[in-house]
């Protein structure tokens, strides 16, 4: 079995970000590094974040740190990566992408703790780079320019320490003297020698200065001293001038400012008032912001609020440290503070913000400062503060993140045209249920009620040169409508237009004049008002027309074409007559290229099933160019100009090429490249777009022509990153479109649909899927889907966090110390329904807040009964007694009166730190009541551990209970156990059966085959795998062969070679099962690994789909960094090989940017098998064109023809 | 300049040798011996694989005495093998009762030809389950549907009168035979087991509700 991996929707979650000015000039951007993707963002004039570029490196991104070289106005990006290199990147404006400066090895690949690559820190000048590893290593570059202006960089100097543990670095700003690195660093020789653990307790960390002597060009350990153990992240205090220099330490409960020579400035960090006394508080992510006269810090604790920190200092010597409530956000990976006046926050799970600054927090607030410390003989005095709603800072903008993805399932329980992908994602009071479905999201601008049904709709501009439309003319049976586009759109009558007949086409001709085609002749508008009606010979009607700016076809009944243009004094003049042989089902006429006259392309579809291109050169005026046949007659027929390009925008480089569009009555949209020159046609490829014919239209998006066909469904054709795309959009069906730009949207569509007009724009192109998300209460563990009935069945689970009606009940208490009673009532409905309309005007809401914290002993847990359609939770069942929830599945009993039930697996008092301990382990049985919307609890079941796995079994219930395989059948009062097998390796986490095979998935030892034998009531491991995984997720593909991924980021397949199924199969007495062993307490037989990919990010949820009517089977994978892949089976050698080679000569010449070996990457735990990277194969329409050429001539083929594959293997998935 | 002359020597020496090779072979069994990717020999027929380097001393090999030993105890083996099969699948027919009954009975159908030491019976038996009881009646089709799908009728539901005649007490025999076993592995599956006199007692590791039904009253 061959695979295509691809990923679908691109991670989500960011890992870390960094901001600067990186396209130089004054343009504020940010770089966020999501696992394996580096993006690059700018918030547009509207506040919108705008995804520029994005880049799979094919590596871990583990750091991101960036500079500027003094004196100059571009930041430059270092990158540190598992790829054992710093690299540094530099954005190129022009062509729109990452260019590589400088690669640097200095160790062994991989995520490894000697290894640097964890930290970077950065001299506040731009003069030098620190690298450090978790452990001992540090390495410092020295940063210069060459004559020529060009960044270098110099062979790396050491700072290594061994036996040392890094938590962080960073640079120290101390001007233009040398350049000065702090870090916290704690040694453990001692520790380590020390057998009694005495040295491990009395273990202290210190803070490290390290100074590289330019100079000497050496790096010496300058000054060391200690800090609170607690420490845990360093921020570089302005210096040089500007500030007294040093670093912030943050530690738990405290900020520090410390300094060479300068005694400590302490200052305790506000704690929530309701927060339990023993946990601390630890700032997770810092900000700068400085400007020339003054500089604060933004810093935010582990519970999501942001504290401002200002220091009060004379010269170099600081007077005093002061930390004042700012405001509270979700818990952020990264915070970005913009020039421009925004705060970006990469959310560590949960959607991304973009804030804008309405204060700097100058107001007063509770505030704690080094010079009110108090210590008293308990330690230091406490200050409390109360969150409240954001009083500095305002969003404006979201970016959506599916991080983490918990769960995930592929149904259409929409009965929709493709299944929708339902989600997991989130984390506690952030979490949710997201609806995917493939195709890009639109919003709607207007919907207004026309008098009839309307059959076409068209927008003119008045003028060539006008940016914005005038007019929208609406068609009906007998009538045209005219609206005019201003400030309001309203009705005219003064347009010219005749409004007694219905028009076939409207739109500008020539520079300035309106032309109307209608079924009795050609009405011609000029700017001052004459009209020139042209009239159809004897009693023939107009069918169809094409039509550019200068030029205009029709088509009479019959089959006869005339052809008119534009002449110099701007009149419509008849230039050539041709007679078909049969009637035109179809016309259009390319558009005028750039500084020509005329196009000279005219395509004819008719209903014999052809398409044919007739000349309109003067000199062959009606000559057909070439012949196409089709499959079925044309309806529509769009000429689409592709501008060319290099680099840019779309960050590809291709030429200018002019495509055919066709729409099929069998709902094909046929797209063919028509040779400028000759007008030949070549390369064509068809897509099945739904059961009506595609109405094919030109519309404009980011500034470029793309084509929107309204079949069943509307689809969207444009070119993104050098790729032509063609997405549906989630829309109702459409009759009619036509592109529309007006001052409040400039780039828009209008269509009829019903009775309705229609304005809409589409957004986040690129964007695979478009969600629905629907909030839930606390991590959402695991659903199961409930098809006949369309509902979901969800466990969600938190440690540490308080129930519902004790927060409640807290909440009403602060709002009553408040004096805001009436919101306390409002809120008390809200618990009711699950929380799961986050109230806007609730001024503490969850999702912002976050839960109240109590002891990590505390579990509060639900199940949920969801109807997707409605998105309300028809039955809520809060887990009482500190029970959690870990496990659910639906069974059907045999031979007993209740249907399906619902089985719940959960713990109580689960622990996992000094110890993994429990109280009790229960299995819940559930009654599903009132047409499965509510749940009834039949009875609940102790068991000694966690049941992690459930799974319906031949009419009874199998659990995997730590490492013990039980079959449960149903009693009266609970479950009894009827069969066991003990002889699993570690913790069951995964079951799924099939017949009378049973796959068992274990925590760290991958999957045992087992067979249970009814006459002996027995559960036999007939196989096992010889590799040691650690399962994430698990899905069955087949009778011998199920699919899994570990921990590591690795997807694999394993399968029962066929000899050894068929045996075990046929294995009449059971002798063989029973008596057989392995070797070494293993399984006698083996499964054997048939595929292997190491998609770099751990994969939570597998499952088989196909997202396209009618499409292959693609197993679709989910990942913790909220990411959508999918692994396509190839149904062809000659596929398998072509995209082998491809992919093998992209290795190639087309090396990931970050330094990490393509190959090693994917093979990066276990070599890769049989898998084909269709992420990297999508790279080649990036490349510059000549190596495209090269690779294309290599592969005996043309580009065009590798990016029709590469497109029709897309087209397969999605 | 070689005895054989010419120019073409060496393609006409070559041919000899191939046509030497060809009859060489010739009389051997084509599964006894296999070509090797080196273009040597290996016999098959003889416990240790010897290689031999060319079709000629295969042809040698296999008239000697060791090799010719070996392929008569082979052959002894082979035969000896068929007749365990058979009787196996013999055997295996007999306690037909276990197993999903159509595939088995479709099996049997089959592989009639190759068991003749129980043809006769399978046949009786397959003639008494499978086509007669439609013929009868018409009133016992519940029976019928169940028998199709492999499952095995319950008594309660099996509304057939008792066919009389001498075949239909066969059915009876054979569907309270199978009953019975169904029944039986039902037990077995809820966790009770067999002693030594057949009498049924409690898996002591398997728990049990309360109004449970005994196998030792019911299944008197």
């Amino acid at each position: 079995m061959y695979l295509y991996s691809l990923t679908l929707q691109r991670a989500t979650g960011i890992v870390s970000a960094i901001n600067g000015s990186f396209s130089g000039g004054k343009t504020q951007e940010i770089v966020v590094a999501r696992g394996k993707v580096l993006d690059l963002l700018r918030p547009d004039e509207n506040g919108k974040l705008q995804t520029i570029l994005s880049v799979e490196i094919f590596g871990a991104i583990r750091s991101l740190a960036q500079f500027r070289l003094t004196g100059s106005q571009k930041d430059y990006i270092v990158v540190g990566s598992d790829s054992g290199r710093i690299v540094i990147l530099e954005y190129n404006k022009e062509r729109n992408v990452f260019d590589k400066i400088h690669q640097e090895t200095f160790g062994k690949s991989g995520c490894r703790r000697i290894v640097p690559g964890q930290f970077l820190a950065i001299d506040p000048k731009g003069r030098a780079v620190m690298i450090g590893a978790c452990e001992k290593q540090k390495l410092v570059y020295v940063l210069n320019r060459d004559t020529a202006a060009r960044l270098t960089i110099s062979s790396p100097l050491e700072a290594h320490k061994s036996h040392t543990i890094v938590y962080s670095i960073c640079g120290v700003d101390c001007g233009f003297d040398n350049p000065i690195f702090a870090a916290i660093e704690l040694d453990y020789s001692e520790a380590d020698q020390d057998s009694t653990g005495q040295a491990a307790s009395e273990a202290q960390k210190h803070l490290t200065f390290y100074e590289l002597d330019l100079g000497l060009n050496h790096v010496s350990r300058k000054w060391s001293e200690q800090v609170d153990n607690g420490a845990n992240m360093l921020v570089t205090v302005p210096g040089g001038g500007d500030g007294p220099s040093g670093v912030l330490v943050c530690a738990e409960n405290f900020v520090i400012y410390k300094n060479e020579g300068h005694p400590d400035v302490r200052a305790v960090i506000p704690r929530r008032a309701d927060l339990p006394a023993e946990r601390g508080v630890l700032i997770v992510s810092a900000a700068t912001h400085k400007q020339k006269s003054m500089f604060f810090f933004l810093l935010q604790t582990e519970y999501g609020d942001i504290f401002k920190v200002t220091l009060d200092h004379e010269n170099d010597k600081v007077k005093e440290l002061k930390i004042k409530y700012f405001d509270t956000i979700p818990v952020t990976a990264s915070m970005c503070v913009l020039k421009s006046g925004f705060l970006f926050a990469a959310s560590e799970f949960g959607n991304h913000a973009l804030y804008q600054f309405q204060a700097i927090g100058e107001e007063a607030d509770v505030e704690a400062s080094s010079a009110t410390l108090m210590e008293t003989e308990e330690g230091f005095q406490p200050v409390f503060f109360q969150p409240r709603g954001l009083k500095n800072l305002v969003r404006i903008d979201q970016v959506e993140s599916l991080m983490p993805i918990m769960d995930m399932k592929v149904a259409n329980l929409f009965d929709e045209e493709t299944p929708q992908i339902f989600s997991l994602c989130g984390r506690g009071p952030r979490s949710s249920l997201r609806i995917l479905r493939p195709g890009l999201a639109i919003s709607e601008m207007a919907v207004s009620q026309l008098p009839g049904v309307p059959s076409a709709v068209w927008t003119v501009k008045k003028n060539v040169n006008d940016e914005f439309d005038a007019y929208i003319v609406v068609s009906f049976n007998n009538a045209t409508l005219v609206l005019s586009i201003g400030e309001t759109v309203e009705e005219v009558s003064d347009s010219g237009f005749l409004d007694t007949t219905p028009s076939i086409a409207v739109s500008l001709i020539g520079d300035d004049s309106l032309m109307q085609v209608h079924p009795n002749g050609i009405r011609h508008i000029r700017e001052d008002g004459r009209i020139n009606e042209w009239r159809t010979p004897g009693k023939r009607t107009i069918v169809k027309v094409g039509s550019n700016r200068l030029q205009v076809v029709i088509a009479l009944s019959g089959g006869e074409l005339i052809y008119f243009e534009v002449d110099v004094t701007g009149q419509l003049m008849e230039v050539e007559k041709h007679e078909m042989s049969g009637d035109v089902a179809c016309l259009d006429i390319a558009p005028v290229p750039e500084g020509r006259q005329r196009s000279r392309f005219l395509a004819v579809g008719s209903y014999d099933n052809t398409i044919r291109i007739l000349s309109l050169d003067p000199d062959d005026c009606m000559q057909i160019l070439s012949v196409q046949s089709v499959s079925a007659p044309p309806e529509s027929l769009l000429f689409l100009e592709v501008q060319a390009s290099v680099g840019g925008e779309d960050g590809a480089d291709h030429p200018a090429s002019l495509f055919l569009n066709a729409g099929l009555q069998s709902g094909v949209l046929f797209r063919t490249m028509v040779d400028m020159v000759t007008g030949q046609l070549s390369d064509s490829r068809s897509r099945f777009l739904g059961l009506r014919a595609p109405k094919l239209f030109s519309v404009v998006v980011r500034g470029r022509r793309a084509m929107l066909c309204l079949s069943s469904r509307p689809w969207l054709g444009y070119i993104h990153q050098g790729h032509f795309l063609l997405t549906p959009l989630s829309y109702e069906t459409l009759e009619f479109a036509a592109s529309f730009s007006s001052d409040q949207c400039a780039e828009g569509v209008v269509a009829v649909a019903g009775d309705a007009l229609r304005i809409f724009t589409i957004e986040r192109l690129g964007e695979t899927f478009n969600e629905t998300a629907i909030p839930l209460r606390y991590t959402p563990r695991k659903f199961v889907l409930q098809p006949k009935k369309k509902l979901l069945v969800i466990i969600e689970s938190d440690q540490g966090a308080y129930t519902a009606e004790e927060r409640e009940a807290a909440k009403r208490e602060c709002f009553e110390a408040a004096g805001m009673g009436e919101n306390g009532s409002a809120n008390a409905d809200q618990m009711e329904n699950g929380g799961e309309d986050e109230d806007k005007d609730d001024p503490l809401s969850d999702e912002q807040y976050g839960y109240p914290k109590t002891e990590s002993e505390k579990w509060v847990s639900c199940i949920r009964v969801l109807d997707p359609r409605t998105a309300s939770t028809t039955c809520l069942l809060e887990l009482q007694d500190n029970e959690a929830a870990f496990s659910v599945c639906t069974v059907n009993f045999h031979d007993k009166e209740h249907g399906t039930l619902l089985a719940v697996g959960t713990a109580k008092g689960l622990q996992f730190w000094p110890k993994r301990s429990l109280v009790a382990g229960f299995i819940h049985i559930y009654k599903f009541v009132d047409d499965g919307r509510t749940l009834e609890l039949l009875h609940k079941t102790q068991v000694e551990g966690v049941p992690l796995a459930l799974c319906q079994f031949q009419g009874r219930l199998l659990a995997g209970i730590g490492s013990v395989l039980r079959l449960y059948d149903l009693g009266k009062k609970r479950l009894l156990r009827k069969c066991e097998n003990k002889l699993f390796p570690n913790t069951i986490v995964s079951i799924h059966t099939y017949r009378d095979r049973i796959y068992v998935g274990d925590i760290q030892e991958s999957f045992h085959f087992c067979k249970y034998r009814r006459d002996e009531n027995q559960l036999y491991i007939f196989a096992d795998d010889c590799v040691p995984r650690w399962l994430t997720a698990s899905y069955h593909i087949d009778f011998d062969t199920v699919a899994g991924a570990d921990k590591f980021g690795n997807v694999y397949f394993v399968r029962l070679p066929q000899d050894v199924s068929d045996e075990i199969e046929e294995d009449p007495t059971g002798g063989k099962i029973k008596w057989e062993q392995g070797k070494l307490n293993g399984a006698p037989k083996k499964v054997e690994e048939i595929v292997q990919f190491h998609v770099g990010d751990v994969i939570t949820s597998l499952h088989k789909a196909s997202l396209i009517p009618g499409g292959g089977e693609c197993i679709i994978y989910g990942t913790v960094m909220g990411s959508l892949g999918a692994l396509l089976p190839f149904t062809s050698r000659d596929d398998v090989d072509f995209f082998s080679h491809l992919e093998m000569h992209l290795r190639q010449d087309h090396p990931p940017l970050c330094g990490r070996d393509h190959m090693a990457y994917r093979s990066a735990y276990f070599p890769v098998k049989d898998v084909i990277d269709g992420d990297l194969c999508e790279q080649f329409p990036t490349l510059p064109l000549d190596m495209q050429r090269k690779i294309a001539d290599e592969l005996d083929r043309t580009p065009g023809e590798i990016l029709k594959k590469l497109e029709e293997v897309r087209n397969k998935i999605i | 300049m070689s005895v054989f002359g010419g120019d073409s020597w060496a393609r006409e020496a070559q041919y000899r040798k191939r046509r030497l090779d060809d009859l060489a072979i010739q009389g051997l069994e084509g599964s006894s011996y296999k070509k090797l990717s080196s273009g040597k020999y290996a016999c098959l027929v003889c416990p240790h694989n010897p290689v031999l380097d060319s079709p000629l001393m295969l042809s040698m090999h296999c008239k000697g005495s060791r090799h010719l030993a070996a392929e008569s105890r082979l052959k002894e083996r082979e035969s000896m093998r068929k007749d365990e099969i058979n009787k196996r699948l013999a055997l295996s027919d007999s306690s037909v009762g276990f197993a999903d009954y159509t595939s088995l009975n479709e099996k049997v159908r089959l592989a009639c030809s190759s068991k003749p030491l129980i043809e006769q019976t399978r046949k009786a038996a397959s003639e008494v389950l499978c086509n007669k009881p439609p013929r009868q009646n018409s009133g016992n089709q519940s029976c019928d549907v169940k028998l199709s799908k492999g499952q095995v009728p319950d008594v309660k539901t099996l509304s057939c009168p008792l066919v009389e005649g001498s075949s239909g007490l066969l059915i009876q025999h054979q569907l309270d035979f199978r009953k019975h076993r169904e029944r039986e592995l039902k037990f077995i599956e809820a966790g009770w087991k067999r002693d030594c006199h057949g009498k049924w007692f409690k898996d002591e590791n398997v728990e049990f509700d309360s109004d449970e039904e005994d196998p030792n009253v019911c299944l008197v």
